[in-house]
């Protein structure tokens, strides 16, 4: 039997892992599209101002970049590591657009340097293409990333193999062009554009306040003001029409979010709990003899219900001995607890107008000609609220999807590593430490590079690597 | 759409291209970093080494998790029975992975003596320790590690972490840590200024003669280590499924290839002679050859590695039959189809741009 403990650590370690790389890499993504614009903005105006500007917000960018760099390659360990049978049960699939998302993170991680030390030893229009090149990588491993975990939600274009007992990938072109994973990407990447924006505006609205760095502040506050006020509406324009859309989304979250009853859901999973469960036996007698026609065609027809069954192995090993009681509790554990989901997609929806809000604010503060300080000070207490409305959305995407780690597939229980409990109290101490201490660090550098404004900081290639 | 047998083998050769990119980009700035203390460099000099590295860092960092990407899609049971069962050794590996990019874009923009004291010391660390690590992990799967698959393909762990540090992984760490050495200080000897060129010649001999010595040791030790060997007839195209076949585990059978295609020997024997000519060359002051003979050594050492434990990738010195090859852990052939098309585009557009990078940075 499967540890809860073991279960629930490895839960636990994910979801650090989690909160970690959602809180620098949709910053890191937008900001770079900020970049690329402010830049280019440099070169088409000659005004140097977007260059300070450029190199300010660069600075930032980097220490963001260095933290999603490091969480990524920390997701990179973790499904081996804590999630093996997983890894082998989806990896066919899985994996396949991480390797995308990795020539995504190439690109970006090498144009970062450039970006940030190249500027006298790059010509200006050679480093505007850096700068492209660094926000393109930056969207293209957003998009991989999405799509593998958009496969998760929704998993197309694979089909269970008997003989080497995983999911194989059977079409390429249904896993790319997945429409939950497209729809999650678009309004994923969106809500990154709307935390760059309002990150970019609280620290504009500081500077303002103190009346520092005016120039570069009230240029970059116009620009945060505008983006992130259509930034906000397309986000939630398209969550509406795709995301949280009937047909789109599982009807199980669906019911849980608009606070519905979901009885016949928890029927049909009786139903096909009793299919898998067929499906399951028929693989036993499979092992046996690969090779039966019928025996084939027969598992054919149940397999798409297999991971049904997989459900109860959290109360009973050998599934196929299950008990009525231990089907039924399977059955009511089919779908994820209603009252999480209702609350996070409240908290969602509130956030996100109270951001449609103080980026209206802002642009009134524009307009209004920076006189009037309790709209700055709007802009500057706003800044969680996009982490707020992001975080409340992947929320409801990651925990909506329980009791499964792949939809209707692989059950979250079925998927961990059989690791001592020792082990993994150590690693995610150590890990937490680590990158709870680099993420302080991260802060202190963010802090010390806006308090010393833009004069102030330079970094150590600019100082002596050109020389 | 390729054959099966031809597709495994293609996509191992590009998971061998991967690693070895990574330990000449990566592990070159490891070596580096590792020599930092020995160097006596003043503060200036410090400077210019870590400001011709730090833009180069998080891409090399990249080619780390380019291979660990590319066994994952190609390999994936291999993957989740390696990460799983080296789960404390990579965390580690991990965490002082994360120190540097950040640790080089910020060093100098945080002043104050003891602080840069400090800052240098985890970056001398996390050049140390990720070469010590990944030679011990190389050595343990040459040992192979205890993991068990139940017919369901559920991986059982019975190893510890102290079981990792046995003499013989211990060994070949030695040798990585050498080998990564004598590489940074030859291209220390290449790219510093006089008083650094001085101080990466003095270090290239020892580090280069220590490597060859302990790479030796451990071939010699290979005779006589217990090597993995599939009895049953192997099917290169058949489907993954590690289980239908019987290992078994004898005295230097990891020799077996050799023995079989005795022209594979050249590969050991172009360790050997890339080493040596680059010691004489570094000693002559022809710094650019010894780092092209250099980087010949360290690209035949992961080959040597490869080669000897072809076909396996993750042998089990507890359930022999439950080991894993390229042949039956290996994803379907519609994903490695896949694989080899975009990992094949991507490995030359990789190489290219950080030849690129590394000409003009350093």
């Amino acid at each position: 039997m499967i540890s809860e403990t073991v279960v629930e650590l490895s839960r636990a370690q994910y979801a650090i892992n989690a909160v970690q790389h959602f809180l620098f890499v949709p910053l890191t993504l937008g900001l770079s599209l900020f970049l690329a614009l402010m830049e280019s903005w440099f070169l088409l105006s000659g005004q140097a101002v977007y260059k300070q500007m450029t190199q300010f917000w660069g600075r930032l960018f980097a220490i963001g970049f260095g933290l999603s760099i490091a969480s990524s390659l920390a997701m990179a360990v973790q499904f081996g590591g804590n999630w093996s049978y997983f890894s082998h049960y989806v990896g066919d699939v899985f994996a396949l657009p991480l390797l995308i998302g990795l020539a995504g993170l190439f690109l970006a991680a090498n144009g970062v340097g450039w970006l940030l030390f190249g500027w006298r030893r790059l010509g200006k229009g050679a480093h505007l293409s850096v700068t492209w090149l660094v926000s393109i990588g930056c969207h293209l491993s957003w998009f991989g990333f999405l799509i593998a975990s958009g496969w998760m939600q929704n998993p197309v274009g694979a089909e269970f193999n008997a003989q080497s007992m995983r999911m194989e990938l059977t079409d390429l072109n249904l896993l790319l062009c997945n429409p939950v994973a497209l729809a999650k990407f678009v309004h994923s990447l969106l809500a990154s554009y709307v935390t760059a924006a309002g990150f970019v505006l609280a620290i504009s609205a500081y500077y303002l306040l103190k009346q520092r760095e005016t120039q570069l502040a009230q240029h970059s506050y116009r620009i945060a003001a505008a983006v992130g006020f259509w930034a906000v509406i397309a986000t939630v324009a398209l969550g509406d029409a795709s995301i949280y859309a009937p047909g789109t989304m599982p009807r199980t979250k669906l019911a849980a979010i608009s606070g519905l009853p979901n009885d016949d859901i928890l029927e049909q999973n009786r139903q096909r709990i009793d299919n898998g469960l067929r499906a399951y036996s028929m693989l036993q007698e499979l092992r046996d003899d690969k090779k039966d026609a019928s025996l084939l065609a027969v598992f054919a027809a149940a397999k798409a219900d297999l991971g049904y069954a997989l459900l109860l192995k959290r109360w009973q090993d050998s599934v196929v001995d299950a008990k009525p009681a231990q089907i039924e509790q399977a059955a009511l554990t089919s779908v994820s607890p209603a009252a999480p989901l209702f609350w996070g997609y409240k908290v969602m929806v509130v956030s996100g107008v109270l951001c449609l809000l103080a980026f209206l604010l802002a642009s009134a503060a524009t307009i209004a000609g920076w006189r009037s300080s309790w709209l700055l000070k709007s802009s500057l207490y706003a800044w969680p609220l996009p982490w707020l409305a992001s975080g409340s959305g992947w929320f409801i995407s990651e925990f909506g999807r329980q009791p499964w780690i792949v939809a209707d597939i692989l059950p979250t229980w079925v998927g961990v590593s059989t690791r001592s409990e020792t082990d993994l109290i150590v690693s995610m101490a150590a890990y937490g430490v680590a990158y709870t201490g680099l993420s302080a660090l991260a802060l202190v550098l963010i802090v010390k590079f806006v308090r010393r404004g833009c004069a102030g900081s330079l970094l150590l290639a600019e100082e002596s690597g050109d020389a | 759409m390729l054959d099966y047998e031809i597709l495994r083998l293609l996509c191992w050769g590009l998971l061998g291209l991967f690693l070895i990119s990574f330990a000449l980009s990566g592990g070159l700035e490891l070596g580096i970093s590792m020599l930092l203390p020995l160097l006596n460099a003043t503060e200036a000099q410090r400077r210019v080494i870590i400001a011709r590295l730090a833009p180069l860092s998080a891409g090399n960092q990249t080619w780390l998790a380019a291979t660990v990407v590319v066994l994952f899609v190609g390999w994936p049971t291999v993957y989740a029975a390696a990460f799983a069962s080296f789960q404390m050794l990579l965390l580690l590996v991990l965490l002082a992975l994360f120190v540097r990019p950040a640790g080089f874009y910020f060093r100098n923009s945080i002043s104050g003596a003891d602080f840069l004291k400090n800052w240098d010391k985890a970056l001398y660390v996390s050049g140390l320790l990720p070469a010590v690590l990944l030679g011990l992990l190389a050595g343990n799967l040459l040992k192979g590690f205890p993991f068990h698959l139940s017919s369901d393909m559920h991986i059982a762990f019975l190893g510890n972490f102290a079981g990792l540090f046995n003499p013989f992984a211990l060994l070949v760490a030695a040798t990585c840590l050498a080998l990564l050495a004598s590489h940074g200080a030859i291209y220390l000897q290449l790219h510093g200024d006089d008083e650094i060129r001085l101080r990466g010649k003095a270090l290239a001999l020892p580090a280069g003669a220590a490597f060859l010595i302990l790479f030796a040791m451990a071939g010699l030790w290979i005779t006589h280590l217990e090597g993995y060997h599939v009895t049953t007839e192997i099917i290169p195209d058949g489907v993954s499924n590690p289980l239908t076949k019987f290992v078994k585990r004898g005295d230097g059978l990891w020799l077996d290839n050799y023995e079989h295609a005795p022209s594979l020997w050249a590969i050991p024997a172009l360790v050997f002679v890339g080493g040596i000519a680059a010691l004489v060359l570094s000693k002559f002051d022809r710094g650019y050859w010894a780092l092209l003979a250099s980087s010949v050594t360290v690209t035949m050492t992961v080959l040597t590695l490869g080669v000897s434990m072809f076909p396996f990738l993750a042998p089990s010195n507890i359930s022999l039959n439950s080991s894993l090859t390229i042949w039956d852990a290996s994803a379907s052939q519609a994903t490695l189809t896949v694989l080899l098309w975009l990992a094949g585009l991507l490995l030359p557009l990789m190489v290219v741009s950080t030849r690129w990078l590394f000409r003009i940075s350093l």
